[in-house]
């Protein structure tokens, strides 16, 4: 089958971009309203909010990136892996009660909706929809620029020189379509489709990965150890407070994703958390075994000798498929692959339209824009252009900036306001508010002015840290704050 | 109330472990060096040399971590000024410790160079890593899958809801 290897690829993902577009249009139908659009209708049952809430965190970033972290740092990227498990439970624990709750008493729509509700305030409503609104912007012109290189691969192999705009205008254009005609109903029933394909991806390089080496994983092990320890020691190469620091991150973290945790207010019943919780973490868990193998794989690969030396960590995945896996399964993953990438994307736009059609106008005027759902819609494709056009032509280092910026600023910004605000009666509105905006100036004061933290210490960290503590430390320092008595009921049980 | 301030105080521990590190001189392969031969890899290089004066600081940077996240936790289930099944968040805590502390105690004999026998395909102190500190959560979910009804939401609570959903659409 290796003479049809790129046409089995190309099919492969042209297969599953026309499934997006049937889902899309499947979805048309059950989208009647802005509450269908943003939480679809609140009627989801555990499979499929388990595999959406998976699905959006695990973005393209860890079909990529974090086997490139660990060809490039050993082990150290693992942190964000093994942080999960407490990641989830920390997000369950915290908010997928409250934020249900909050949300069937108030019917609000977006995460900014239950803050505005929480605080009883429009300021910070209006500067948790304008963090989510930067963070977004980031985060999605990233994925389409990943995007867009992924499938100018795919389509350069069999029909040689194809322009990144043309990959960039095809896949934008299938994620647009299923995303305006679907909603968030597209969304996350292409999340379940996408979590599947991400899933069975994963276990078959696994597999693969584990017999390309004597001995499994601990062939691996023993090449790595014998060329540096330290690579496949607990830190990696990056060390022990990089290392620690991004398990605090990405762990509390978790608990600040809107992306993520917005799938929380759209479940039938409260009852299914109980088995959203462990669905959601064993699958990213499984799907993280991809992460895991192809990194150390290829770095075990590179330092025996059988492959070349990467010139980009990046390639480590891409270099992996084509030179070990079956064509089926290179395939499949990079379908996977254009799953991981579309199931952020959706999320990002849904929330970034909520931001621009409800919560900034509800903050500014106090309502939100009439026929809410056709501008929801017109909103989706100004965004889904306007990140396009960012990722295309405002250079590398922009793009890199805002997409760095994404998880650690949507961490410290709003697990103080989110997390722990809707757990806490004592927590106040000018608390939330010092949080937020202390969280954007440290994250994008330090990216754009070059500061270096010592040891290697992740900058989403410290600003964590210290809206944490700002948050912590004034609400106490004040008196209670007045709570709407629906909310403090919600608060008590 | 003292539960809040207490976190206050784990944070305020955790900021100066981070500002301890500002202050402290950093060795020159603290954060790795480039690989000689492999351009877009990275070396540790001598685990002993660059952590060897930093565990006991790593090690607290870790267990603050974990005290805060089930205090968060204490948080989150808090009804009525009690923390219901607080035994087992502190439990699930010490577990969670004693998988760091492990990582930690294998990580000093790996550091010094000493022989390594695999466990399960990996170095012991990374095996630690990945089942004990990635495992020792999985006792939280456990918790919440199993005494979901105890620790979060039950029929009572469903009823007592309901009511308040009915009056809020009442009044509006």
């Amino acid at each position: 089958m290796e003479p049809w290897r790129n046409g089995i690829v190309l099919t492969c993902v042209a297969v599953y971009l026309l499934a997006c577009v049937g889902l899309g249009l499947w979805a048309l139908r059950r989208t009647h309203s802005a509450k269908d659009f943003f939480i679809a209708g609140r009627t989801l049952g555990v499979l499929v909010t388990g595999l959406a809430v998976f699905s959006s965190t695990l973005s393209g970033f860890g079909f990529v990136g974090g086997p490139g972290l660990v060809y490039r740092l050993g082990t150290s990227s693992l942190w964000m892996v093994v942080c999960s498990s407490i990641g989830f439970v920390l997000a369950f624990y915290l908010l997928a009660k409250r934020l249900w709750l909050f949300s069937e008493l108030r019917q609000s729509i977006s995460l900014p909706d239950a803050v505005a509700a929480r605080y009883r305030s429009e300021s910070t409503r209006f500067l948790t929809a304008l963090a989510i609104l930067l963070g977004v912007m980031g985060y999605l012109a990233t994925q389409i620029l990943a995007m867009g290189i992924v499938l100018q691969d795919v389509l350069q192999r069999s029909f040689g020189n194809v322009s990144l705009e043309l990959a960039v205008g095809i896949s934008c254009a299938v994620l647009v379509f299923y995303c305006v005609t679907g909603g968030i109903v597209a969304s996350v029933y292409t999340d379940l489709v996408q979590g599947l394909v991400m899933m069975v991806a994963a276990v078959l390089v696994l597999v693969t990965a584990i017999r390309a080496f004597d001995g499994g994983f601990a062939g691996m092990s023993r090449i790595l150890l014998a060329d540096d320890p330290e690579a496949i020691g607990p830190w990696g190469t990056l060390g022990i407070f990089g290392a620690l620091s991004w398990y605090f991150v990405f762990s509390l973290g978790l608990c600040g994703q809107p992306h993520i945790v917005t799938k929380m207010m759209m479940n039938r019943k409260l009852e299914s958390a109980r088995h959203i919780l462990p669905l959601s973490l064993g699958a990213y868990a499984v799907a993280a075994m991809l992460w895991i193998s192809i990194g150390l794989a290829m770095r075990a690969l590179v330092l025996d000798g059988r492959e070349p030396s990467l010139e980009v960590a990046d390639a480590a995945a891409p270099v992996f498929l084509q030179h070990y896996a079956h064509p089926v399964l290179a395939g499949v993953v990079i379908a996977g692959l254009f799953a991981a990438i579309m199931s952020t994307a959706d999320s990002f736009l849904n929330i970034g339209a909520a931001a621009v059609v409800h919560d900034i106008p509800r903050a500014l005027r106090g309502r939100s824009l009439g026929n809410e759902l056709l501008w929801a819609r017109v909103a989706t494709v100004v965004l889904a252009v306007i990140a396009a056009l960012f990722a295309l032509y405002s250079g590398e280092d922009l793009v890199a900036l805002l997409g760095a910026f994404g998880w650690g600023t949507f961490a410290a910004a709003l697990v103080p306001a989110v997390a722990i605000g809707f757990n806490w009666k004592r927590a106040s509105a000018l608390a939330a508010n010092v949080a937020i905006v202390s969280s954007l100036l440290i994250n994008f004061g330090v990216k754009l002015f070059g500061v270096s933290m010592p040891y290697g210490i992740d900058v989403g960290a410290v600003a964590l840290l210290v809206s944490l503590t700002l948050f912590f430390g004034i609400s106490l320092a004040r008196k209670p704050p007045e709570i709407d008595a629906d909310i403090a009921a919600a608060m008590d049980m | 109330m003292r539960s809040t301030w207490l976190l206050l105080a784990v944070l305020l521990l955790l900021c100066g472990v981070v500002g301890a590190l500002f202050l402290r001189e950093e060795a020159p392969h603290s954060r790795g060096i480039a690989h000689p031969e492999h351009g877009a890899m990275m070396l540790g290089a001598d685990g002993e040399s660059r952590h060897g004066e930093l565990l006991g600081l790593g090690w607290a940077f870790a267990a603050l971590q974990v005290v805060f996240f089930v205090g968060l936790l204490g948080l989150a289930l808090r009804r009525g000024g009690r923390v219901p099944m607080r035994g087992a968040l502190l439990a699930g805590g010490a577990l969670h410790v004693l998988a760091f502390t492990m990582m930690f105690r294998s990580y000093e004999a790996f550091a010094r160079g000493e022989p390594v026998e695999l466990f399960l395909g990996f170095p012991p102190p990374t095996a630690w890593m990945l089942l004990g500190v990635w495992g020792a959560p999985i006792f939280f979910l456990l918790l919440y899958v199993l005494r979901f009804r105890a620790l979060i939401w039950d029929a009572e609570s469903r009823e007592r809801f309901e009511r308040l959903v009915a009056q809020r659409r009442a009044s509006s």
